[in-house]
């Protein structure tokens, strides 16, 4: 079974390193759908849990490195909200729903690759787990 | 001798200008009696009078009136710890006229730990008045014959008044914060009406002695019997302990290493105990000490007995 | 403002009934301003609950100014009349109102309310009034006794005040009378400290009586 897979990016770094991935030849499977913000501070509690509500298994929030947000720190807001909107899945027991935060450089398309990659197996085995 | 407030024997000794000696019984967490036995036959002669405590760190124990009634059919001189965190206006000033009948003749007027410390940290706390308040209460029941509320202490219109008289006692503790206010806010109490006073206990000899000129230089010995608290360290475990995680205890560090690098700690920490007995005998001031031997009564006799103060005087 | 506290998830979920129709009805006042019950927080509720598993065949929300106004919530008419249950994200006053409002169906709270306090900082909320009806803030230089204090002493500090700090947490609560202290001192009238003040008069607050405020001058 395919979990869905949501990569939400700002437009800064984020966007930068989705692009020079694609430039590196990595694609992604189908089941990953990419959403850019403006910035991930831009990303609210609310967005993600009707995101997973409306069928996503997986939210990686991908923002820039700390101390490199053009907008001072909506990364470090986004990852505060994406750990506490895991604290929530699990504390409710959904457990085969899963939000993560990746922070990355403007040039790290393969870093970027592998994290997705990577997430995308959580994903699949959190989903199996909780099938089981 | 001036006229007695309450007449108890505490009283007429402070009056007369002996050192006096108390100390502290914590009653027992069940009805057992021979617990209460034990603990009055090792202090029965060696303490003018004896506190007991009102459910001390909010933990249950038998009432302080109701061990402190046990207490006076023994032939002994309570001192009956009365919190404010338990009971209302209503609740004390019943238990006082129920204390003196029962032969209570001198009361000290505490805060209460907050009941988080205890083993009921959901009970509801009370409150409804503070120590201060409570020593004004107490004094306004003994010298003007009256309740908080305003009425006379008779049981009818026609009555006589009744009212309960009793020496007032009130703690101060002057390692606590702020520094600088704490001879003010024992001077605060004295203005309430306290008649004596027992510290918390002493560690900090210098620190100590710099509040007592400080409280004789506003005459405040004159006014109010002052009598300083003393509990002997007897383990490691429990220097680490009043160090670290007492609040208000302050150990200079030189006696911390002198406890810890004792070969047998607790009969160090009972020699630095009479070390500071003579040092207070000697004190201006300073009208007597209370022995807070936590759990170890047995120790007030040895202690007692060792800085020369036995036997205790008889009140005439 | 009015500080409220979101129940911990599991006791909500556990408390909801399996119903057909379920309500998640935030409020946009003072449970909005420190984050436990606005449209936000109804929001996250909501998928939380759709995603929960709990058997509830239909969950909806809605925000309203206020639930402790009638004018507010009688906008909430239709969609109450279609809910089984209504889940009121709002302070026990708003939860409250909501059920009187709506006699006829079933409201559950969301949070657990706590007191009357201030923002001190984004995130940080801190307790400033007991509501004991009988404000005396002149006498401690606008430092509240009753809420600032652990033993709410009119005539403190009491022993356990070290360094500024309550015994009842020394690492991070401070002492209400060392505040007060302070501040007094800094105003030049420390000398007050030295006045005895009485018992107080609990009559005015909740111990007297559930309380209301008439005032014959507006009413209809």
């Amino acid at each position: 079974m395919e979990h869905a897979v949501l990569v939400i990016h700002c437009a800064q770094a984020g966007a930068s390193a989705l692009a020079r991935m694609r430039q590196l030849g990595y694609r992604l499977p189908t089941s990953v759908r990419t959403f850019e913000m403006p910035c991930t501070g831009r990303v609210s509690e609310p967005i993600l849990m009707e995101a997973l509500q409306d069928g996503a298994d997986g939210i990686l929030v991908v923002g820039c490195r700390k101390d490199a947000c053009r907008y001072l720190d909506g990364n470090c807001r986004a990852e505060r909200r994406a750990a506490r909107v895991q604290d929530l899945l699990r504390d409710a027991g959904i457990g085969r729903k899963t939000v993560q935060m990746h922070f990355t450089a403007a040039d790290e398309g393969s870093a970027l690759y592998r994290a997705v990659h990577g997430f995308c197996e959580k994903v699949a085995l959190q989903g199996q787990a909780e099938e089981a | 001798m001036s006229k007695l407030k309450s007449g108890s024997t505490l009283e007429r000794l402070l009056d007369r200008g002996e050192f006096v000696v108390t100390a502290e019984l914590g009653p027992p967490r069940s009805v057992d009696p021979k617990v209460l036995d034990d603990k009055i036959s090792a202090l029965k002669d060696s303490a003018d009078a004896i506190n007991i405590t009102d459910n001390q760190t909010s933990i249950v124990r038998v009432s302080s009136i109701a061990a402190a009634a046990y207490l006076v059919r023994q032939g002994l001189e309570p001192v009956v710890q009365v919190a404010c965190r338990d009971r209302n206006r209503i609740a004390i000033q019943s238990d006082l006229l129920g204390a003196a009948l029962s032969g209570v003749k001198n009361i000290l007027c505490i805060t209460g730990d907050h009941q988080c410390f205890g083993d009921h940290p959901q009970a509801k706390q009370v409150y409804d008045i503070d120590s201060v308040q409570l020593i004004q209460m107490v004094r306004d029941m003994r010298d003007r014959g009256v309740f908080q509320g305003g009425q006379e202490i008779r049981n009818s219109k026609k009555a006589e008044i009744h009212e309960p008289r009793f020496l007032i006692g009130a703690v101060e503790n002057p390692f606590a914060d702020p520094m600088e206010w704490r001879v003010s806010r024992l001077e605060k109490k004295v203005n309430a009406g306290a008649d004596f006073i027992q510290t918390q206990c002493v560690y900090d000899m210098e620190r100590f002695a710099a509040w007592m000129r400080e409280v004789v230089e506003r005459g405040l010995h004159s006014r109010v019997k002052i009598l300083a608290g003393l509990t002997p360290i007897r383990s490691l475990g429990m220097l680490k302990h009043m160090k670290e995680n007492v609040a208000g205890i302050a150990i200079p560090d030189s006696l911390a290493e002198r406890l810890g690098a004792a070969k047998d700690i607790k009969a160090e920490g009972l020699r630095v105990c009479l070390e500071q007995i003579e040092r207070l005998r000697a004190m201006e001031g300073v009208a007597g000490i209370h022995l807070m031997t936590v759990e170890w009564e047995a120790a007030v006799p040895q202690i007692v007995g060792a800085a020369g103060l036995l036997p205790r005087p008889k009140a005439a | 403002m009015i500080v409220a506290e979101q129940k911990p998830i599991q006791e909500i979920l556990a408390a909801l009934p399996e119903v057909d129709n379920l309500l998640v009805a935030g409020c946009d006042t003072c449970v909005t301003v420190c984050m436990a019950g606005g449209d936000k927080e109804a929001r996250v509720l909501c998928a939380a609950i759709r995603m929960s598993g709990k058997k509830i065949r239909n969950v909806e929300t809605v925000s309203i100014e206020r639930q402790c106004d009638r004018e507010f919530l009688s906008e909430l008419s239709d969609k109450v009349s279609r809910a089984d249950v209504v889940l009121s994200m709002a302070c026990g006053a708003g939860v409250q109102m909501l059920s009187d409002f709506f006699p006829a169906t079933i409201v559950q709270p969301a949070l657990n309310t706590l007191f009357m306090g201030s923002t001190e900082e984004a995130g940080y909320w801190l307790e400033r009034c007991l509501g004991c009806g009988d404000c005396s803030l002149e006498l401690t230089a606008g430092i509240c006794p009753k809420t600032r204090c652990s033993k709410g002493l009119m005539n403190g500090p009491c022993g356990g005040s070290v360094g500024g700090k309550c015994e009842v947490d020394p690492k991070s609560l401070d002492c209400g009378w060392d505040l007060i202290y302070k501040r007094l001192k800094s105003l030049g009238r420390i000398e007050r400290l030295m006045d005895i003040q009485p018992p107080r008069n609990w009559s005015r607050a909740h111990d007297g009586r559930p309380r209301s405020v008439i005032r014959k001058d507006v009413r209809l």
